[in-house]
């Protein structure tokens, strides 16, 4: 199985989205580097804007996480409430 | 009377579709292939435009708004480096030239690549296609500007930052560079979508902005990492563009194969060459280092560019060629091509060929 990564900057607004990530991908491993963290995952990785939202205390649209987004990688489907990154093989 | 009902917004893949589609017209006194004429030239046959979808359905309006953001955040920090004399907090003095060879090397090209999306977003038929070309043309536009307003601090105090373009065309180890993106933007649409939209954007784009960004971070380089994190974040959206265009492509046609497999071939080897200057700048140039070059490239060019091969061997496609001259080359730390001599700066060759 293929990893997939998102990379982050580290900063208050990344926060509660690195917690939110790694509570929903059990299987996901944190990878702290000077000014920001890289997340890799065994073959999926889902972002939900739900578990965001619920440590925010505020709406949150995904699309703002193009805001401190590093870098990613697999196949990426964005929804409303989900962007999800794979690799098929 | 009825009770007024708030009418549902549209969600994320209606909104896109509504934004992204419908927007050209079916010309009725001219030809198609006069008004897109690089379309077909190149021997890739593309059937139907709109099975082309961007993943993260980025629209125009939701474009700017989280630009701007990104713009504000990177202003307050270049101000608050440059206001605080950042530039004296730096590890040593030598890490300057890490940052002349990314001004000399690497902001022109984003300027390169701004004109090259330009163009393909013209000529590509699909109006999906467009839309994304046009928005990596503005973002490539915004790095070349950040790049060089961040670094213009260093160019008050030290000798070496003044004349980055007029370097470009005579030093001799930025023909590198130079070459690669010529080459790119007098190419065809589709060839410079897959030299720069894939091999160089997906495959290889990790290594420039990632550890040595982070690197970059870590020896006090506050206007370095700010553009460089605020650039890949745009990176991370046209990566998806160019694994996209090459899965459209692709998917569009069977004959398309070997010719998008030759280009694969050949941009990989020359980006990788690209990419010997970050090799340098890594291994040599950071007084406090974060990791080696070739721990990057086992991260983001074998471990991340293995997983995406092994995707996209369903269509046919297969690891780029003289993957084992780049693997023979990093682990003997040839980091830089040009300093190898004259042989490895035939960047436009396989390796051994004479």
């Amino acid at each position: 199985m293929s990893t997939v990564f998102i990379a982050l900057q580290t900063n208050d607004d990344t926060r509660p989205i690195i917690g939110a990530i790694l509570e929903d991908n059990p299987h996901a491993r944190l990878n702290e580097q000077p000014a920001m963290v890289k997340i890799d995952a065994e073959g999926r990785l889902v972002v939900r804007r739900s578990s965001i939202e619920e440590r925010i205390g505020r709406d949150f649209d995904l699309q703002e996480l193009h805001i401190n987004l590093i870098s990613l990688s697999g196949n990426i489907d964005e929804s409303d409430d989900e962007l999800t990154l794979s690799w098929g093989a | 009377m009825d009770m007024q009902v708030a009418k549902k917004k549209l969600g994320l893949k209606e909104r896109y579709q509504v934004m992204t589609r419908g927007l050209d017209w079916t010309p009725s006194y001219q030809k198609m292939e006069d008004i897109y004429p690089y379309a077909a030239y190149e021997g890739i046959k593309i059937h139907d435009w709109d099975k082309w979808e961007d993943p993260f359905r980025l629209t125009m309006d939701a474009y700017w708004k989280y630009q701007a953001e990104k713009e504000r955040k990177l202003y307050a920090i270049i101000d608050a480096y440059a206001q605080n004399n950042g530039h004296l907090n730096v590890t040593d003095a030598r890490y300057l030239n890490a940052v002349k060879l990314f001004l000399t090397g690497i902001s022109p090209l984003e300027y390169m690549a701004h004109r090259g999306f330009a163009h393909v977003g013209r000529q590509f038929p699909g109006a999906g296609p467009r839309v994304a070309c046009l928005m990596q043309s503005l973002d490539e536009i915004r790095h070349a500007q950040t790049q060089i307003h961040s670094l213009s601090n260093y160019n008050k105090y030290y000798n070496g930052f003044h004349d980055f373009r007029h370097m470009l065309e005579r030093v001799w180890y930025l023909s590198v560079p130079r070459s690669f993106f010529d080459d790119a933007v007098t190419a065809g649409p589709f060839e410079f979508m897959v030299a720069i939209g894939f091999s160089f954007e997906y495959v290889l784009t990790n290594l420039l902005f990632v550890p040595f960004v982070s690197g970059a971070a870590y020896n006090g380089d506050m206007g370095t990492m700010t553009f460089g994190f605020s650039a890949q974040s745009d990176e991370a959206r046209h990566m998806t563009l160019g694994l996209e265009v090459i899965k459209f492509i692709l998917e569009q046609d069977p004959d398309n194969l070997p010719i998008v497999q030759r280009w694969i071939d050949k941009w990989t080897w020359r980006g990788y060459r690209v990419l010997t200057l970050v090799g340098m700048m890594m291994d040599y140039m950071l007084p406090k280092r974060i990791m080696s070059w070739k721990e990057a490239w086992e991260v983001y060019f074998e471990e991340n560019g293995g997983a995406l091969f092994k995707d996209l061997a369903r269509y046919g496609i297969r690891p780029p060629k003289w993957l084992d001259q780049i693997s023979f080359g990093r682990a003997y730390r040839i980091p830089a091509g040009c300093l190898v001599g004259r042989r490895s700066t035939r960047w436009n060759e396989g390796p051994f060929s004479s």
